[in-house]
């Protein structure tokens, strides 16, 4: 980013900072906070506040690309090595990601490049198909589509996991659109704060279905037949026949030769049956499937459709007790949008690009060096490439943030 | 109000320390008095059959030498003072009261569970056909655990409701003996009068010889083939576990000892270095590691995890920068190696 640019961008985010209601965690004083400043420099760690007012003239003062507070509550948040900081405790945070979701649009909008110049759209791979390395750098976008489906994953783990099987209350749940490409989820309840690595880890197993083993869920043969969990059963169980049911109903008979040890001819024994293979999983038992190994079946199906099930969540960020979280509230400096408290139950009808978005319709005229097609609000901008164009600000300061724009020469700031 | 024989079963639960401090007995009289003669011997019978056995025998003396064997057992552990000796007796305890537990009253078990650990449990009321009748609540659960990693103790392997981990009569009187087991270890040794040292002298003394001939060697084990140097941060810090003489769970010892033998360890060497785990059996570790190189059963020669199955068994732990660019541990330590001698 050119030095006019950043000046313009850092002049922006000190106006926001100056008049916005800042949101600060609980036990605001225990925390660290931490800032990337624009220009890509060092993170700035161990900082600790005293009062709100001081952070707030703080970010005015320094207009951070990224603000940043601890899960944890220490002693001593200001000292610079974990001893001296004295830890006791930690919220529990969930981060969800569009990074992790594969959408279709990303082949339409994603990019990565390999150091051998190896070129692909979409999500990277492990290794690149060419010379075998991987490191890559990426060129991501943001959609409606992958905003979308990440909301889907984030529902999903807020109904299915956190109320229901981990039984928190709503109010013990605070619900943040991250700014960018996803959602963060903190647990501030006391119960869990002094949860170990250790202990999180599970959690982040429990919701991704990591290690899972049927026959723990109930499914066993029982006098001669096989019987399973059924769908009104509570946790794992009910998700298990879920995953049975909704697969069966669904299956074809190609998707059934995908599974271990089926063949042409199962396959369409099952579907001829899926009636009453379907009746009698509904009443518990699993052992309608004209197979010669039912178990072996519901085994192969269950291990690959609970993973399916489970929730997509950043597992690092769950597991530890010293993470830096985005403070909600502050601006993504790679979008300009707010990260925005959402509460539970306006979450589905949240809309991003429109109620994150901090900046407003004046306009500025920018040199686009290259941009896909965007929503913000009502208004859709774009496609752009090499070009000078007047957009509203808020337009203007989403693609100066994603780096492909830079203001116009003539612009007066 | 409950009776002698239940505290003598159960010497660590509050309502038996509770009569036990409203006895008032002074911990002099314990070592010198006639009277506690039988105490005494029970009481040295604790700490010895756990140092030497790794377990406590069930003996019918009567119910209060029973009940005040124990704490004198715990003032001798505290008094010798060593961490092995410690984990030891703390695990003995724990598979004494595990035996009486399982076939405890339900409700005992839930009153043990809340009045003496201060557990988030309850009785499950929900009507479920299946045969769960306790519940514990998961952040209590998940730290009970934390060194059963046995599959089936993953929580996503459990029926979890509303928050709570749902429990059979036997796992949760297990769960409760894993509680005992480590506030035995944290709580010992007790701060005591320094004057009761001189007093205690001959028992003291007696327990430290047979601690020195049972105790492994733990000097630092370092094999000149195997580079452990060289190893990932896992693999040192399961090693420094089973150095320290900690209860290294079933997965971790596996982990660990595939990695020994597949960067050269002999097994009398890991035989060596396993020595200092609390519940050591050398006929059985020896058939183990035979297993794992493949001179027994399948004639697999099996390789140590892979980082992913590695991190879901909770033994990734302080992974550095080598670590982001490896899935296994054996390419951490030949890229290690090739490192060092280039």
């Amino acid at each position: 980013m050119d030095e006019i640019t950043q000046k313009f961008i850092a002049k922006k985010f000190s106006e926001y900072y100056k008049t916005v209601e800042l949101w600060t965690p609980p036990e605001f004083e225990k925390r660290e906070f931490g800032f990337i400043p624009f220009g890509g420099g060092m993170m700035i760690r161990h900082r600790a506040f005293q009062s709100k007012i001081e952070l707030q003239n703080y970010l005015q003062r320094t207009a951070p690309a990224h603000a940043y507070h601890s899960s944890a509550y220490y002693q001593n948040p200001s000292a610079s090595t974990m001893n001296e900081k004295r830890w006791q405790g930690a919220d529990l945070i969930f981060d969800l990601d569009v990074d992790h979701i594969d959408t279709p649009c990303k082949q339409v909008h994603d990019s990565w490049s390999c150091r051998c110049g190896y070129v692909g759209k979409g999500i990277k791979p492990e290794k690149c198909p060419k010379c075998g390395g991987t490191k890559f750098s990426e060129l991501n976008w943001l959609c409606d589509e992958c905003l979308t489906a990440i909301k889907k994953e984030a529902l999903k783990l807020i109904y299915e996991f956190l109320l229901n099987d981990f039984g928190f209350k709503e109010n013990d749940l605070s619900v943040n659109f991250s700014g960018a490409r996803g959602y963060h989820i903190h647990v501030r309840s006391k119960s869990v704060r002094e949860l170990s690595q250790v202990g999180r880890r599970e959690i982040v197993d429990y919701i991704r279905a990591e290690g899972l083993f049927p026959e723990f869920h109930g499914l066993r043969k029982d006098k001669g037949r096989i019987v399973g969990p059924k769908l009104t059963d509570p946790g794992w169980r009910g998700k298990l026949a879920k995953v049975a049911l909704e697969f069966l109903a669904q299956a074809t008979i190609e998707d059934l030769k995908q599974l271990p040890e089926i063949g042409e001819k199962s396959a369409a024994k099952i579907i001829e049956n899926k009636a009453r293979i379907i009746k009698a999983l509904k009443e518990g038992y699993w052992d309608a499937l004209p197979v010669r190994s039912s178990s072996h079946f519901w085994l192969n199906l269950l291990k690959i459709g609970a993973v399916k099930l489970g929730g997509e969540i950043d597992q690092p960020v769950t597991a530890d007790v010293k993470r830096l979280i985005r403070l909600p509230t502050t601006i993504h400096g790679k979008t300009s949008f707010r990260a925005t408290q959402i509460s539970i139950n306006k979450l589905e009808g949240f809309d991003p690009l429109s109620e994150a978005v901090v900046f407003g319709k004046k306009e500025i005229s920018v040199q686009i060096n290259e941009a896909p097609k965007f929503r913000l609000g009502e208004e859709i901008f774009g496609p752009f490439k090499n070009e000078k164009v007047v957009l509203p600000e808020a337009a203007a300061m989403f693609l100066i943030c994603r780096g492909v724009a830079k203001l116009n020469g003539k612009t007066n700031i | 109000m409950v009776g002698l024989e239940y505290l003598a079963k159960y010497p660590f639960t509050r309502e038996a320390s509770g009569y036990v401090a409203q006895l008032n007995i002074n911990p002099v009289d314990l070592i010198t008095e006639r009277a506690y003669l039988n105490t005494r011997e029970r009481g040295k019978a604790r700490v010895f059959e756990s140092l030497e056995f790794g377990l406590i025998q069930n003996k019918s003396s009567e119910h209060l030498t029973e009940l005040l064997s124990y704490p004198f057992a715990r003032i001798i552990v505290s008094l010798v003072n060593d961490r092995y000796l410690i984990r030891r007796y703390a695990l003995a305890e724990a598979k004494r009261a595990y035996g009486f537990l399982i076939n405890e009253d339900t409700n005992r078990l839930l009153e043990i569970a809340q009045r003496t650990f201060g557990l988030n449990v309850r009785l499950v009321e929900e009507n479920l056909t299946l045969p769960f009748i306790f519940k514990m609540y998961f952040t209590d659960y998940l730290n009970l655990t934390e060194n059963l990693r046995a599959i089936e103790w993953k929580l996503i392997n459990r029926l979890l409701v509303k928050g709570h981990v749902l429990l059979r009569k036997r796992e949760f009187a297990r769960l409760i003996s894993e509680n005992l087991k480590r506030k035995t270890e944290r709580e010992l040794p007790l701060k005591l009068d320094r004057k009761l040292e001189a007093h205690y002298e001959n028992i003291v003394q007696e327990v430290h010889r047979v601690l020195i001939e049972r105790k492994p060697s733990m000097e630092v084990f370092l094999p000149k083939k195997a580079e452990i140097q060289s190893s990932p941060p896992c693999m040192k810090s399961l090693l420094g576990a089973v150095q320290a003489g900690e209860n290294v769970p079933h997965q971790g010892r596996f982990a660990i000892t595939a990695f020994l033998l597949n960067i050269g360890m002999k097994i009398d060497e890991i035989i060596q270095l396993y020595s200092a785990f609390p519940d050591f059996d050398e006929k059985k570790t020896r058939y183990q590691l035979e297993h794992i190189c493949g001179l027994h059963g399948s004639h697999i020669k099996y390789a140590p995890p892979s980082c992913s199955t590695l991190k879901t068994f909770n033994l990734c732990l302080d992974p550095d920068e080598l670590c982001q660019r490896i899935k296994h541990p054996l390419t951490y330590y030949k890229l290690k190696l090739s490192g060092t001698n280039g």
